[in-house]
């Protein structure tokens, strides 16, 4: 499993440009049998149904392709590219990390000298690509690149960039292999620009109208020096999440998640997030609502290009998704 | 996995074809006593089936029907006499601020907030924990902890304690603790409601309870009354954590015009008069971009042909309430705002004027009455 994280978190998808990310989905999904679509904003869905039952309940699972990143907005003549943050990036994580551009192009991000006590700013930086001057420079205003960073496994726990959430695609891929039975109508859905205010989410929730959705995503802990409390850790088991800054997860579908780990013997831990939110909230409001939740997967650092996970929460989210699914709601 | 209520289907239009329920004989309601009733009930945003409860024995007996949206809205349906002109969306939301247990350490609860609560209130503050463990629905008394003024630097008494910062203490052990409390437990205000001086009320929750009592009053006003158009009367959930009740209610029910019933700031020295409303001397009308300027304008004709008082309220942004969600919803629907003005918003002790909720019900169910065969089409006139 850690060979096919790695494909997913080195592949390029700052939101907008989710294309490679889609392909390497398009590919496994293909490999377990499973038909595929696309819509119009390019969200990824493969419905899973066995059977004929017209009463069985929709379930909607979904994980997003995109990752954060960054965009040029100028060139000067030096050929230094000046840029803005596409999703929760933070100017003062991003002095000294690499980025590359979807034609392969390498950059490092530079800070101008910075006095005083005021916070970083994006106009405080710049992508510098090693270029002579402008005409040397390979990329274009409108470009975007992402954190340029390979995996390390370090024991359980695994670092690289975009954990948030290609961790979410690949809990997805794998329970889909590891289904063997379902009652219920089970759309898997990798969505497009989470990052940039859940635009995908919403949409393709729209499109399949689940009776149940449910998100998966990573969230943030309080296990490390002088965190805000929380009371979610690495390596504890995944989160089953009761709030986030942008919903509230239906008390039913808590009761349910909570049955299936249980019932799975998976151990989990209980989110309360203050600062965030999840497709799960597009998903809730989508047509006449849907009840929704989300399984989170416990991550440090999140949004900066080292992103930390323990891979026992993974496998246990899926182990928990595999039973949920399994039975009847 | 199942929702609290039975799904709906998707448009509301077949729910409100066949009448299921005979109204019964007509007999006034005290408010007042519905009003304090829903009050007393939790109903914290996401988990607001207590106050749903109350509310759907109150409402029984007034509407031809009783239904929801999926996400646990409520909505009493009244029908037109006959081929109906029109339908009407009336969205009062129920859910309520709170708060949440995030961590407990040696026998006190972190917490995290439900909505905009105001953290300067809260040291001292009498909450109750639905403590899990200890059997749902117990109750458990508690306080939220503050550091006497003796041990705060004078840095500290400048500033307001951050909510993350503060506890709830249960006088319990931290083992009695541990074994009753859990992670998500709903902590929420203890102090009961309070008649003050006057026609005052006092108590947790008025954001948003006097707007569904004031739709309680409406649907009173309306039993027995020969409607044109239908009339969907809906309280909404979880307006407080980003209208999901608004949009999910609005896609729903396809109503042609809708009107969302809230609070706004009540008048005290010290506050801008411009956005500010003195209680006890009528509801107000919203005017501004979240709002369509034919529902106003004729929400303040209905008021002045019956002598409501009634004030305009003017709000150039975001509305900040259901209407907001709403007006977005399917093509786009037409929105008014009434509102109820409240003295200290999102803290335990909220106040309004009983007279205000009376004449925002009255003012409601005129307007309901006055909607006729031709308001559609006004409602395409952009002035």
């Amino acid at each position: 499993m850690i060979s096919l994280i790695n494909r997913y978190v080195t592949a390029f998808g700052p939101s907008g440009n989710e294309d490679e990310v889609r392909s390497l989905l398009q590919a496994d999904l293909k490999q377990l049998g499973a038909e595929t679509q696309i819509d119009a904003l390019g969200n990824l869905s493969c419905l899973h149904a066995p059977g004929k039952d017209k009463n069985r309940s929709r379930v909607l699972l979904m994980a997003h392709m995109d990752e954060i990143g960054v965009m040029v907005s100028h060139i000067d003549a030096q050929g230094f590219c000046r840029f803005l943050p596409l999703g929760g990036v933070r100017a003062p994580w991003c002095v000294g990390a690499r980025v590359r551009f979807g034609n392969g192009a390498i950059g490092i991000i530079g800070a101008e000298p910075h006095e005083g006590s005021t916070a970083l700013k994006f106009e405080d930086l710049y992508i510098d690509l090693g270029a002579s001057d402008q005409s040397a420079v390979t990329v274009n205003i409108g470009d975007s690149a992402c954190f340029d960073r390979p995996l390390e496994a370090s024991g359980q726990r695994l670092i690289a960039k975009s954990l948030d959430d290609r961790i979410g695609c690949v809990v997805l891929l794998e329970t889909l292999r590891r289904l063997r039975s379902t009652p219920h109508a089970v759309a898997f859905v990798f969505s497009v620009q989470e990052e940039m205010g859940l635009r995908g989410a919403g949409v393709a929730a729209f499109g399949f109208d689940p009776d149940f959705g449910i998100a998966v995503d990573v969230t943030r802990t309080g296990d490390t020096p002088k965190a805000r409390p929380m009371e979610v850790a690495l390596g504890k088991g995944p989160a089953i999440k009761l709030r986030d800054s942008g919903m509230l997860a239906d008390p039913a579908v808590v009761r349910s998640l909570r049955a299936a780990a249980d019932h799975a013997k998976v151990p989990y831990q209980l989110e309360v997030l203050e600062h965030g939110t999840t497709d799960a909230r597009a998903i809730q409001t989508a047509r006449s609502g849907v009840p929704a939740g989300c399984i989170s997967i416990p991550c440090r650092y999140v949004h900066t290009p080292s992103e930390m996970v323990d891979m026992r929460d993974v496998e246990g989210a899926i182990r928990l998704l595999v039973d949920l699914l399994g039975r009847k709601l | 996995m199942r929702s609290v209520m039975k799904p709906q289907p998707a448009t509301a239009a077949g729910a409100l074809l066949s009448s299921t329920h005979r109204m019964a004989p007509r007999k006034s309601i005290d408010l007042a006593a519905h009003l304090m009733d829903l009050c007393r009930t939790a109903g914290l945003s996401g988990h607001e089936a207590p106050v749903r409860n109350v509310l759907r024995r109150a409402w029984r007996p007034l509407v031809d029907e009783l239904s929801g949206d999926r996400i646990g809205s409520l909505w009493g349906i009244r029908r037109a006499a006959r081929r109906p002109a029109g339908r009407i969306l009336l969205a009062a939301h129920m859910d309520s601020i709170g708060m949440l247990v995030t961590r407990i350490q040696d026998g006190f609860l972190f917490f995290a907030a439900i909505g905009g609560i105001d953290a300067r209130v809260l040291p001292g503050a009498l909450v109750q924990v639905h403590a899990t463990r200890a059997g749902g629905s117990t109750a458990l008394p508690g306080v939220i902890t503050s550091r006497p003024p003796h041990v705060q630097s004078a840095d500290e008494k400048r500033k307001v304690t951050p909510v993350h910062h503060l506890m709830v203490d249960l006088g319990l052990s931290a083992a009695q603790t541990a074994r009753s409390v859990e992670i998500g437990d709903l902590i929420v205000f203890a102090q009961p409601p309070l008649r003050l001086g006057g026609d005052l009320l006092l108590a947790p929750a008025l954001d948003n309870r006097a707007s569904v009592a004031a739709l309680t009053g409406c649907l009173a006003h309306l039993r027995g009354q020969a409607l044109q158009w239908d009339v969907v009367a809906a309280a909404t959930v979880q307006e407080e954590e980003g209208f999901a009740g608004a949009y999910s209610s609005a896609f729903a029910a396809q109503p042609d015009a809708a009107i969302a019933i809230d609070v706004t700031f009540g008048r005290q020295p010290g506050l801008p008069e411009w956005k500010t409303f003195k209680l006890g001397e009528g509801p107000t009308v919203s005017f501004g971009p979240n709002l369509h300027p034919q529902m106003g304008a004729a929400l303040m004709e209905v008021a002045a042909a019956n002598a409501i008082s009634c004030a305009r309220d003017v709000m150039p942004l975001h509305s900040g309430t259901d209407a907001y969600a709403m007006q977005v919803s399917r093509a786009g629907i037409p929105c008014g705002l009434v509102s109820i003005p409240l003295r200290n918003m999102h803290t335990p002790v909220e106040v309004v004027a009983m007279a205000d909720v009376e004449q925002a019900a009255r003012l409601l169910a005129k307007f309901v009455l006055a909607l006729d065969g031709k308001f559609r089409k006004r409602l395409k006139v952009h002035p």
